[in-house]
């Protein structure tokens, strides 16, 4: 096998250097699915009226569509847009200038909302009926019984898929490369293009999000176990 | 300004990119039927425990997990050719793209269905194994005809969401130069100028097609009930009386 490791060792250099654009595209696709996730599974798990059919058929839209072809059409929009787009806005600013890590970060949030939404509403719906009736039968209120005997309860449940679904979102980000931005797949890219040693840059890519994983993992298993805890009191 | 995007020309392309539809379809069939025997060929590894394979299968399903499918499918493009030229010294440069891509996502899906597989084998309770047994059955005839039926029927739901999430990832096929729908919209984008419309077809295939495909699975796990639902409203009858 002729594969260079001179060049694997150089690129897996370059990938690193790149790591903290991978994961601030995580970071940010992470909040605001929590975010926008959280609000969207609790009006589809209690049926709020008018909104749940909106987003119910959103996130079926929106679970359909590959996350690249949301940033590729994205990315034409905002780019044919993006003077009046700074027009309404009133800032000066080239596209050149603009850091295509945002474009790519809302098309991952897109995907990320109903993914993790999805997670969200199974840990709300894995809570017994019950639960519900003891918090009202003891007087708490809607908003209490939801934080304080709900909501832990559900966290519990919700904390293995969430960690799996960190993982989808780490490695999802890798589509950014194909918009330009400089994240881990594209820094280790970014010399192999005069070697032509692809093969080394995509290894390296592959080893460094393979450990990024496995740490993740590691800490979802740890995590676990220490909330395990309180489930086991429980019983 | 105002030409940047028109409906018509949507309907226009709807039938060009529609007629590509097939390929992407033969991606992720044949790499699904890949999976399915790589992955089924994993599990039992796994189950089993042979030594050294049961270690390998474990670390190919961590890598396989691990990994973008983007840098898997780049990394079944070059390195495929390496491995195959140096270590089975065949020619490789008269092998169509598309051995790749089935290759590519073939090893994807072999990785997430052995797991699926894995564990909806184990779940199957010993007592069944026991009971197969005792009735004078051989290990091959209890795993066969007790086994791996129930297993089937766990693995199903899992399988639909995978088999959905694969169909999904083929967009990324087009980075390898392959014709299909996105290949096409693309390719249009090229000829005329107009990429955005090209692409929202190729939303509305993936979004129907998806749909579709949740409906023939939901329809599947309510046929395959084996009487499960029956007995369940049967209790519910009992427990109302």
């Amino acid at each position: 096998m002729n594969i260079d490791y001179e060049y694997f060792k150089l690129y897996l250099k370059y990938g690193i250097s790149y790591l903290p654009n991978t994961l601030y595209m995580t970071l940010i696709s992470l909040v605001f699915g929590v975010v926008l996730g959280s609000g969207i599974a609790i009006v589809r798990t209690y049926k709020v009226k008018v909104l749940n059919p909106i987003f119910t058929l959103l996130l079926a839209t929106l679970k359909a569509v590959p996350t690249n072809l949301i940033m590729v059409m994205s990315s034409i929009i905002f780019t044919r847009n993006f003077i009046n787009i700074t027009k309404v806005l009133g800032i000066n600013m080239k596209l050149r200038e603009f850091n295509m890590l945002y474009l790519a970060s809302f098309a991952l949030v897109l995907t990320s909302v109903a993914m993790i939404s999805e997670s969200i509403r199974g840990a709300l719906l894995s809570v017994p009926k019950v639960q519900y009736d003891a918090g009202y039968s003891i007087g708490l209120t809607k908003t209490q019984n939801f934080f304080r005997i709900i909501l832990p309860q559900a966290f519990l449940v919700m904390l293995p898929s969430m960690m799996s679904n960190v993982i989808s979102l780490i490695k999802m980000t890798s589509l950014a490369s194909t918009l330009g931005v400089m994240d881990v797949l594209n820094g280790c890219l970014q010399k192999s293009g005069t070697s032509y040693r692809f093969l080394e840059a995509y290894l390296a890519a592959a080893l460094i999000y393979w450990v990024i994983s496995i740490i993740l993992e590691l800490i979802g298993k740890l995590l676990e176990k220490k909330l395990n805890v309180y489930r086991k009191q429980a019983l | 300004m105002g030409d940047f995007f028109k409906w018509s020309r949507v309907w226009e392309y709807f039938p060009k990119i529609l007629s590509k539809f097939p390929i992407t379809l033969e991606i992720v069939l044949g790499s699904f039927a890949i999976g399915l025997v790589l992955g089924s060929i994993i599990a039992l590894i796994k189950i089993n425990k042979i030594p050294v394979l049961c270690q390998l299968g474990s670390i190919y399903i961590s890598y396989i997990r691990g990994t973008p499918i983007l840098v898997q499918l780049f990394i079944a493009y070059y390195g495929i050719p390496v491995f195959v030229n140096s270590v089975l010294h065949i020619d490789v440069n008269g092998w169509d793209k598309m051995v790749y891509v089935y290759m590519a996502y073939g090893f994807n899906q072999a990785g997430f269905l052995a797991e699926i597989i894995r564990g909806a084998i184990i779940s199957v309770d010993a007592v069944q194994t026991e009971a197969g047994y005792s009735v004078g059955m051989t290990g091959a005839q209890t795993f066969f005809r007790i086994v791996l039926p129930q297993a089937t029927r766990i693995a199903l739901p899992p399988m639909g969401t995978t088999f959905i999430t694969l169909f999904r990832s083929t967009a990324l096929a087009y980075m390898l130069g392959i014709m299909d729908i996105m290949g096409k919209a693309k390719n249009l984008g090229v000829t005329t100028f107009h990429t955005l419309e090209g692409y929202v077809d190729a939303t509305i295939i993936f979004v129907i097609t998806s749909i579709i495909l949740e409906q023939i699975f939901n329809l599947l796990n309510k046929r395959l009930d084996y009487g499960k639902g029956r007995v369940v409203k049967q209790r519910k009858e009992v427990a109302a009386k």
